[in-house]
């Protein structure tokens, strides 16, 4: 009984709290909302070998110095390192896309060619922090690979292009890929 | 016999004063206590706001961040309180946060070997009231996005005063990205006693 009568005098006094009115407060909420972004930015080299490289905007272009030996008309070996400045502020997924599946002609002749090959392939590796993923071509146009990065990242994308020598003539002419690089936000 | 005669005398001396006052006075003491008594009104912005609206008790940032880069905007909004206290008193800013703290911050930590983002916006709080500034100053975190919890700032008032409580809200830009997400934070204002 004594407890009963000690916790209603409690009630009482939170109720009519007598310093009530030497105090004003309020409270304002703040806030704000940041939106999902992911960059590409400048494009750089840091090394190649029988390869060389051009800035332009939104496309840049990697020549290959000597795209075929020019006594056997095979392929030869070209690699080029390049680094993209890149940011993604969440979770997001890196693709590499090759439009042709290959370096292939632009004007490829209308009849068989037997013996000769009439595409190249290469692989492209993009490393960024926390995640890596390799393309390799085998004539598949709009051929990607893809890797899902679980958070926010940046810095330099690396994204190295190899070229391998081949063992086949090519078909003379003018060889030519677009590859993207991609950085898309996971909603 | 004769003692007790006497005593009986004197007493009725008292009892009927022969000898009245040409005047007479009497003090009354009037008492009465004016309690502390402290108000503020609702706010209302003053002066241009960047970057910000308010309505009701919520300031909105309109772009925290840019939709280009993830860089940190500049942001400014001031609130306006119509204010009294009749008594010395303190006034007192109050973040609950220690800042704007990202309510999906856990789920969006950078990746090791990332470079820097801002994981958590600071912002100050600046107060102007009985001809005096204060502030409260949270910073931005690229190391963590918890929240370091409530960060306080007081002062005190000599005397009574009425009149506005300015309360300028800002952020400072910055080139660092941040973290997507929604940021939120609870400023308290107060006069009286401190926060």
């Amino acid at each position: 009984m004594k407890r009963l009568a000690l916790t209603t005098g409690l009630i009482v006094a939170a109720a009519c709290p007598a310093w009530a009115d030497d105090s004003a407060i309020k409270e304002q909420t703040l806030g704000g909302v940041v939106p999902n972004v992911c960059r590409l930015g400048a494009v750089s080299q840091s090394s190649g070998d029988n390869a060389s490289f051009a800035v332009g905007g939104a496309s840049s272009t990697v020549t290959v110095t000597t795209f075929a030996d020019p006594n056997t008309a095979q392929a030869r070996a070209a690699s080029i390192n390049l680094g993209i400045q890149g940011v993604c502020n969440r979770s997001h997924t890196i693709r590499l896309l090759s439009e042709r599946g290959g370096l292939t002609l632009d004007q490829p002749p209308a009849g068989a060619t037997p013996g000769f090959a009439r595409r190249v392939d290469y692989t492209a590796v993009a490393g960024w922090p926390g995640a890596q993923t390799t393309l390799t071509t085998a004539g598949a146009a709009g051929a990607a690979a893809t890797v899902d990065v679980s958070g926010p990242s940046s810095g330099d994308l690396l994204l190295s292009i190899a070229i391998p020598s081949g063992s086949t003539a090519l078909v003379a002419g003018d060889y030519r890929d677009r590859l993207t690089v991609e950085l898309l936000a996971n909603m | 016999m004769k003692k007790l005669v006497l005593l009986a005398a004197g007493a009725a001396l008292l009892a009927g004063p022969a000898f009245a006052a040409p005047s007479a006075s009497n003090d009354i003491t009037i008492n009465g206590t004016a309690p502390q008594v402290c108000t503020l009104g609702n706010p209302n912005t003053t002066g241009s706001a960047t970057n910000a609206t308010f309505a009701g008790t919520t300031v909105s940032v309109t772009a925290l961040a840019s939709a280009t880069d993830a860089s940190l905007n500049q942001t400014s909004v001031t609130l306006r309180y119509a204010g009294m206290c009749n008594y010395a008193h303190n006034v007192g800013l109050k973040s609950a946060n220690g800042g704007l703290v990202n309510a999906s911050g856990a789920a969006n930590a950078p990746v090791a070997g990332s470079g820097t983002f801002i994981q958590r916006v600071g912002y100050t709080a600046t107060a102007n009231w009985a001809g005096a500034n204060d502030v409260l100053a949270t910073s931005n975190s690229t190391t963590s996005y918890v929240a370091p919890g409530v960060v306080k700032a007081n002062w005190s008032v000599a005397g009574a005063n009425q009149g506005n409580l300015d309360v300028n809200v800002a952020i400072a830009s910055s080139s660092t990205p941040v973290v997507a997400g929604t940021y939120g934070d609870t400023l308290t204002v107060g006069i009286g006693a401190a926060l």
